[in-house]
């Protein structure tokens, strides 16, 4: 007899009854056998599956840090929709979009201090700014793109990169991590700085962010983040390939002494 | 119909990725990072450590991307065999490290066991994006255990349409199954 109808194989599969017929042909036929085994195969697996069998997203900071890994640190958009099948990922909320590169508000000084003595307010948020536009935005924005990876946020052409690192945590920082970049734009060097502290740990003083050499001899005070990221102007005379040593030391509040206070949170070496 | 991505669609995103368009990382990451990380989070048991070693994978995959032979597997099947060699990395790691308690480590002695995960979430994927109606129509096949004649009267459906959901589903699921190298004709 010809095959039966591909239907009752799958019903087959499922453990319905069926016909004697059809039941000896599939028995005595090597290809209708072999379809039925491996849709029972199939309904085997899917039979067994329990609530712990389900898809979930990983967070949006996985994928920053692999597009920071292959990119030596260039700043890239998030893919716009990661879904978990039931519902799709929230990444933590952000009420404004901010451009890349860090906050709006003030690059400073290259090395000196900022005039008024009392710290930049902490930032409520513990996330660094560049993390995460709301999820339709970074969707639009990643469409609009015509070719090329740097998001223009500010609608400025992209500065040229022309230094990276990942921030490591010390020992007792376990959790921190961040990124420092070097853009260049019209022979203006600036050194962008973005971190992000583990949950429950509180920043309780200022972070300052040093350029220095290896052996932190030559320590450059670029300035202090604002909450958890800061751009500071570099200024011409600096030598990056002399202070590649990009650091973020916690500062007691009302410390008077300007030197590192050797409390480092987060360090990296910018690869040239 | 969901939106599968159809043949064409994943041989252009192959190629763009060969031939290293970042863009084409992003994409792949779209799509397999869920599977990825679910595999990693079900074998290691954490999320710090199944982050960890999703990151080693994707960044591995970039990196050796002119090792990966379209002609010899899937890229999914691919992605599924590097995640497997990163999660025995991250358990022999552990092990060295002795970070967890004996009983538990015995759990995840067998090397088979990300296989056995990734089977399952994958079958677990396909069914989650099947179309409302054949979805019904499966569950009530595999967890009430019904006939397609009781399904279709559940359902107030014609019962050669259940037959016909039944079939296309199964055949779906296989066939993801076989182009993620897990299937069951390989198994």
């Amino acid at each position: 007899m010809a095959h039966p109808a591909p239907d009752l194989l799958a019903l087959i599969a499922l453990g319905e009854d069926a016909d004697q017929v059809s039941l000896d042909h599939v028995a005595t036929c090597r290809a209708c056998t072999d379809e039925v085994h491996t849709l029972q195969q199939v309904a085997a697996v899917g039979r067994t599956l329990g609530p712990a069998d389900r898809l979930v997203a990983p967070h949006p900071r996985v994928w920053q840090r692999i597009a920071s890994d292959v990119n030596d640190g260039r700043v890239i958009p998030l893919p716009g929709a990661v879904l978990l099948r039931e519902q799709p990922v929230v990444p933590p909320a952000e009420p404004d979009p901010v451009p890349f590169g860090g906050l709006p508000d003030g690059p400073r000084d290259g090395a000196a201090r900022p005039a008024d003595a009392a710290a930049a307010p902490r930032s409520p948020r513990s996330r660094p700014r560049w993390f995460v536009p709301a999820l339709a935005a970074a969707a639009a924005l990643v469409v609009g793109l015509g070719g090329g990876f740097a998001l223009k946020g500010a609608l400025d052409p992209a500065p040229d990169v022309v230094g990276a690192t990942q921030l490591n945590a010390l020992p007792s920082w376990s959790g921190a991590n961040g990124t420092a970049t070097v853009e260049e734009a019209d022979g203006q060097r600036t050194l962008v700085v973005t971190m992000e502290m583990p949950a429950g740990r509180t920043v309780d003083g200022r972070l300052d962010v040093w350029m220095s050499d290896s052996r932190a001899s030559d320590m450059l005070l670029m300035g202090s983040l604002n909450g958890l990221s800061g751009r500071f102007a570099v200024p011409a005379g600096v030598d990056l390939a002399a202070h590649p040593i990009v650091d973020v030391s916690l500062e007691p509040q009302d410390d008077p002494d300007p030197a590192h206070s050797d409390v480092s949170v987060v360090r990296g070496r910018l690869k040239l | 119909m969901t939106a599968a991505p159809n043949d064409e669609e994943r041989d252009a995103l192959v190629a763009a990725f060969l031939a290293g368009d970042e863009r084409a990382l992003e994409q792949v990451y779209r799509r397999y990072s869920s599977l990825v990380y679910s595999v990693c989070l079900r074998s290691l048991g954490e999320v710090t450590e199944a982050e960890d070693v999703t990151q080693k994978v994707f960044v591995a995959a970039w990196d050796k991307r002119h090792n990966y032979k379209p002609e010899r597997a899937s890229l999914s099947a691919w992605l599924m065999g590097i995640t497997r060699n990163k999660i025995v990395d991250a358990h022999q790691g552990r092990a060295r490290q002795r970070r967890i308690a004996d009983q538990v480590a015995s759990n995840y002695d067998t090397p088979r066991e990300p296989l056995d995960v990734a089977e399952r979430l994958i079958v677990a994927d396909e069914i989650a994006r099947l179309d409302e109606m054949p979805q019904k129509v499966l569950r009530l096949a595999f967890y009430e255990d019904l006939t397609h004649m009781q399904i279709a009267e559940r359902l107030q459906l014609p019962p050669g349409t259940v037959k016909s959901h039944i079939r296309r589903s199964l055949i779906k699921i296989r066939r993801r199954l076989e182009e993620s190298g897990d299937g069951p004709s390989g198994a």
